[in-house]
């Protein structure tokens, strides 16, 4: 079933005006409850814009958003219920701690939808712990963890909402390899536990590669590819042309076929490079001790 | 010759509450000793709070040191007099794209340093030409930096220090905001200003196969340096990278899990390029 559907979404910064950019231009996008999808595209292309239409944030200048079935774009009021069922984590989500310490900067949200504070800090210390912040750490300040921990609790603000939807914007951008690679892990175990869709947004094509189902390109406001990490990124000439690129794994197996390799070039991970390439020596072997 | 010396660095954050007393402190840098020798290509990496980017402000004198000194190009960064002297010498280009641009054009914003310290204007547009040339933005000249994409405002940032003619160029996380053709176009624009122009770079980053490009990698890890090599050096050991929260590049993660499947392959390979090369050999071979 669709969990979230855009139908002819058009959307114009500075409508009206001289000066208007067209963000997204006639964006017709299913997202299937429970899946995983990743978008890609290069600054500026309207990955940002796009998100912020799922969870009305922003309304779309033409066209329809809907949630389960229901037009959020259409209300005039009630965008809360939607930011609640919707959870969005921006880009750099830890410059947004505000609360004094770590528990009542999470409790926010619950608080705000109406939750009694002992619920609140059920849900705060249920996520916190998700995103493996110990209650040790739930009463100090924001600015004693290290990035990383403060990147999670800042998550873990969004995930206490306990949206059906999780919308994430670059998540990994500044995080060190262990940091992003726990983030990533802790992201898809929740999603299994919780059953959330995940959309997300990012910049690395091996994190596309090895986690998402479902792989959207932008490029100038339009959606220009749709479909599993493979098939997307089969068109390596394509993807650099609009400033993206294919998975390193891939790349290296490619650039061998170039220089004249007899290897078959489907290989998104590290794991999967290494059997192409084991095969191919295989085969060089083989030949050899034929000839 | 050294142009940046670092003897017994450290540097302390204290935090004190409303009435002064001091409630925590941290050591972000703990008796550091480097050099950086001129013209050549450092890159720093490490875990998130590892001392990089304080290290980083200490190059050029936008931290003092709690105790030890900082030597750039001969100059004591704890000399009050001094910040903008070593400013000139040593530039820095931050993460944010947006956080760096001030002029509503270009080529004004690449003039702002040269401005500032009362260059005559003639000297002042030909340096701007220069600058945008190196960066390979000369025809973005008086464009809106608005219009821009993220890679080349960082490279109209680059520009900015270019201006200044500096000997050393420290880079903090500069890609960290941007898509695969930026990263690549700064990175080139990078490598190329230190190849020809000779700039000192040292380059703080997330990305090992940035990391590979540079001569000498330095890891940071509980403010000092823990691991200090070439990119084939440090590389080679996976163990130890793991401990300090790092992990090796793409393609030399795959050269290890080819050696490991058995594959003869050559010590030393630190990038996709070396990796194609070697296994070029092993799979063409006529």
């Amino acid at each position: 079933m669709n969990i979230i559907r855009l139908e002819n979404v058009s959307y114009d910064y500075d409508a009206g005006l001289p000066f208007a950019a067209h963000a997204l231009k006639d964006i017709n996008l299913d997202i299937e409850e429970g899946s995983i999808v990743g978008l890609i595209g290069s600054t500026g292309s309207g990955k940002s814009t796009l998100l912020q239409q799922m969870n009305g944030l922003l309304r779309p200048t033409a066209g329809k958003v809907y949630f389960r079935g229901e037009d959020i774009a259409g209300r005039r009021s009630g965008a809360g219920n939607i930011c609640a069922q919707v959870g969005m984590v921006f880009q750099y989500p830890e410059n947004q701690l505000f609360g004094e310490d770590i528990v009542s900067d999470v409790m926010f949200g619950p608080l705000n939808i109406g939750c009694s504070k002992k619920e609140a800090w059920e849900r705060a210390a249920a996520a916190l712990k998700m995103l493996g912040i110990g209650e040790e750490d739930f009463r100090k300040s924001p600015f004693e963890l290290s990035g990383g921990q403060r990147r999670r609790a800042a998550i873990a603000g969004i995930i206490a909402m306990d949206p059906q939807v999780l919308l994430l914007d670059e998540p990994m951008a500044g995080l060190d390899a262990q940091g992003q690679k726990e983030l990533l892990d802790t992201i898809m175990s929740i999603r299994r536990k919780r059953k959330m869709t995940v959309i997300w947004s990012s910049h690395s094509m091996d994190d596309m590669a090895c986690y998402v189902q479902r792989l959207l390109v932008m490029h100038e406001g339009r959606i220009v590819r749709d479909g599993t990490p493979a098939q997307v990124f089969e068109d390596a000439d394509y993807l650099e042309s609009i400033g993206l690129g294919i998975p390193q794994a891939e790349a290296i197996v490619r650039a061998l076929k170039a220089a004249g390799a007899d290897v078959e070039t489907d290989a998104l991970t590290i794991g999967q490079a290494a059997d192409r390439i084991e095969e191919a020596c295989r085969r060089a072997r083989t030949q050899k001790e034929g000839a | 010759m050294d142009i940046i010396r670092t003897l017994h660095l450290c540097h302390r954050f204290v935090t004190k509450d409303g009435d002064g007393k001091v409630i925590s402190s941290k050591d972000a840098l703990d008796d550091v000793n480097l050099s950086i020798e001129e013209g050549s290509f450092t890159a720093i990496i490490g875990r998130n709070g590892s001392g990089k980017s304080t290290m980083a402000r200490h190059l050029n004198a936008l931290l003092r040191p709690t105790s030890g000194t900082v030597l750039v190009d001969g100059m004591d960064t704890a000399d009050e007099s001094r910040p903008l002297a070593i400013r000139e010498k040593a530039g820095m280009v931050f993460q944010n794209p947006d956080n760096q641009i001030i002029a509503s054009v270009v080529e004004e914003d690449v003039a702002f340093g040269p401005e500032n310290i009362g260059l005559p204007p003639e000297e002042i547009w030909e340096r701007v030409a220069q600058s945008l040339e190196s960066v390979g933005l000369s025809s973005c000249r008086y464009m809106s930096p608005e219009r821009l994409s993220g890679g080349q405002k960082q490279r109209v940032a680059i520009a900015g220090i270019m201006a200044m003619r500096p000997s050393c160029m420290i880079l903090d996380e500069p890609t960290a905001m941007l898509d695969p053709a930026g990263r690549k176009s700064v990175m080139d624009a990078v490598k190329k200003l230190n190849a020809q122009e000779k700039v000192t770079i040292i380059l703080i980053t997330h990305y090992m196969e940035e990391a590979a490009m540079a001569d000498r990698i330095i890891v940071m890890d509980q403010g000092r340096p823990a691991a200090d090599g070439s990119p084939g050096e440090i590389f080679s050991d996976e163990e130890k990278l793991d401990r300090l929260h790092l992990s090796l590049p793409p393609a030399v993660r795959l050269a290890h899990e080819l050696q490991r499947r058995g594959i003869g392959l050559p010590d030393g390979i630190i990038d996709a390029d070396s990796l194609v090369q070697a296994l070029t050999g092993v799979l063409c071979r006529k």
